[in-house]
């Protein structure tokens, strides 16, 4: 039990439930905020993943991090982006759930 | 065995350190703010008011927590916890003197920022947290001055990395030689403008620590207390001892980066207790700067750091590369 | 194989156990509570929990940027964003029914289910030689040599989000 971190299971099974959990928020939310932090779950899970096996399986150690912080960045532009949208709809709509986000028009 | 005994001992030390200075830093500022307007300070309590933060921690701690109505229990419980956390353990890489750091990072400088960045976090979090409008606008500019201000001391830091090479905060303070003139601050050899990047990190760890003249996060006077204001008893004591705790971290951060750490002045005995005597000296320039200046609007504070600073800052950084590469 | 309690790696994996107890709870509270607040805070404790982790990976470097980036600046947006875009807290609470809550957990257990299965059964090449030891200056070297491409691009996407934002934040000053 106390060696669980130089194994390469762990973190594989670490990013599947971290992935799960942000494809349950993301179903279970109705706001457009809460779905956003669903989605930095689910890229949390997908870095974990990458870093793993850049850990363990990997001959060039650099390219895993580098990839981590390439959607580390992305996820930071993403965020940015998705909260002026966000903040925009509000605006116009005065709600941010997406039950009543239903014009296509206007 | 070995290790975790000494371990132990340095976190024991930590505390007692910390302990002490966050309690008598209140004691400095107070003494300080009624000398510079012309009074004495608190002096009934004790030779001097010396006994006057165990009088200030006895009256906090025997204060009733009260949780106002429109709170979020949960946040506003935990706000103050989760300042504080950041800030002490920033002291595991803080190097006092030559052998005298508990962990040597090798990314010590990078791990400055980066908790300090995560106390930025709590504080809009409390602000929040108390249900009440003027402690969220403050928590908000409090924060978005955070940010603002992280930039150019973040820009100004890369070119000390630049020039040791290192992000070892004792190999940085290993690179700069014994005597005044080899510490950063006067190195013009490495940067014609050193000085000048060590004047706008101070003014960043100014703003970082929400410290007049860019303490817009608790004006006291404008927004009440700002983001502490429905906090009573120990919970006000904890974001107290955070803000000097931040002033502490601050303080070894410039003496680390720009003075010179442990190195002396004159070239015999380097050790801790040059260090401490910069990093207090730098804490009483805070101390002076605080009760001399007036607050900057915060327009003014936000167009200072984005207009000004930042590209100043990457200038600087040009600067310092084209000297190091070329010259 | 088991090392005692107190030896360094025994310490060591109690802190990892902590840790992936932390990330989990962090997850929970994420995507569990109604409030957002306190929603993001639970993401900001799980990304500190996967920093953790990182830097059990071998790469500092990543943690610390996880919380600078993560915890400093994309959890701040959101609770600003949060503040901005008030949500109708009544309206939240009253639309959480137990079958949505039911189906999402089916869906999300079975594909991290799947994942984990695919993950822990998949048969991984074992690694030819360690080609330099993923230390911060190599990270450096790298990115300016050999990934030079990740470093433009991802620069034009930062240039283009910064743009981005500041189109869509300007239109609607106009209009005030």
């Amino acid at each position: 039990m106390l060696t669980l971190s130089s194994q390469l299971n762990t973190y594989l099974i670490i990013g599947a439930v971290l992935f799960g959990f942000g494809i349950f928020g993301l179903i279970r939310r109705p706001s457009l905020i809460g779905m956003l932090i669903a989605v930095e779950l689910v890229l949390s899970g997908a870095s974990i993943n990458f870093m793993a096996f850049n850990r363990f399986l990997a001959p060039d150690p650099t390219v895993g991090q580098i990839i981590t912080l390439f959607i580390m960045a992305i996820a930071a532009a993403e965020a940015a982006i998705s909260l002026s949208i966000v903040i925009a709809v509000y605006r116009n709509y005065k709600s941010i759930e997406v039950e009543d986000l239903v014009e296509l028009k206007g | 065995m070995n290790e975790l005994i000494r371990l132990l001992a340095y976190m024991l030390c930590i505390a007692a350190f910390l302990g002490l200075n966050l309690a008598y830093l209140g004691w400095v500022e107070r003494k300080g703010a009624g000398h510079f307007q012309r009074r004495t300070g608190p002096k009934e309590v004790g030779p001097y008011g010396l006994l006057q933060p165990l009088a200030d921690g006895l009256k906090l701690m025997s204060k009733q927590l009260v949780v106002p109505a429109n709170a979020d229990k949960l946040i506003y419980m935990a706000a103050p916890v989760l300042i504080m956390v950041p800030s002490v353990t920033l002291f595991v890489a803080i190097p006092f003197g030559e052998n005298l750091v508990p962990r040597e990072f090798n990314f010590g400088l990078i791990m400055m920022f980066a908790f300090a960045s995560v106390a930025g976090l709590s504080i809009l979090i409390g602000g929040w947290g108390s249900g009440n409008k003027y402690s969220l606008i403050a928590g908000t500019r409090a924060v978005s001055q955070n940010i603002a201000y992280e930039i150019p001391m973040l820009l100004t830091a890369i070119n000390i990395v630049m020039i040791s090479g290192s992000l070892d905060l004792n190999e940085i303070i290993r690179q700069q030689g014994s005597y005044i003139w080899n510490w950063n601050v006067f190195r013009l050899d490495k940067s014609i403008l050193m000085p000048v990047s060590f004047l706008v990190f101070f003014i960043c760890s100014v703003a970082e620590t929400n410290r007049t003249p860019f303490d817009m996060g608790e004006c006291e006077g404008e927004l009440v207390a700002g983001y502490h204001t429905e906090y009573g008893g120990m919970g006000f004591g904890l974001y107290m001892m955070a803000e000097y705790a931040n002033l502490v971290i601050g303080a070894s951060l410039i003496t680390i980066l720009f003075l010179g750490g442990w190195q002396s002045p004159i070239g015999i005995l380097p050790g801790p207790h040059w260090f401490l005597l910069k990093m207090y000296f730098l804490i009483w320039v805070f101390v002076w700067i605080r009760w001399t200046f007036p607050r900057t609007t915060f327009w003014g504070l936000l167009n200072l750091s984005w207009k000004y600073l930042i590209p100043f800052a990457m200038v600087n950084l040009l600067l310092t590369a084209l000297f190091i590469k070329v010259i | 194989m088991n090392p005692s309690l107190f030896s360094p790696e025994g310490l060591a994996g109690i802190i990892f156990l902590i840790l992936i107890v932390v990330t989990m709870i962090g997850a929970i509270i994420a995507t569990c509570t109604q409030r957002l607040i306190r929603s993001v805070t639970g993401l900001a404790v799980c990304f500190v929990g996967v920093a953790g982790l990182y830097y059990f990976l071998n790469s500092p470097f990543v943690a610390m940027m996880e919380l600078l980036i993560y915890v400093g600046a994309v959890c701040v947006t959101i609770a600003f964003a949060i503040m901005l875009a008030e949500p109708d807290e009544s309206k939240l609470a009253r639309k959480i029914p137990g079958l949505s809550g039911g189906l999402a957990a089916i869906c999300g257990g079975s594909v991290s289910f799947a994942l984990a299965y695919a993950a822990v059964n998949g048969q991984w090449m074992a690694p030819a030689a360690q080609v330099n030891d993923g230390s911060l200056k190599m990270i450096g070297r790298s990115l300016l040599t050999t990934y030079s491409m990740v470093f433009e691009v991802i620069s034009i996407v930062l240039l283009v989000a910064i743009i981005g934002s500041m189109a869509l934040a300007r239109s609607g000053r106009r209009k005030n």
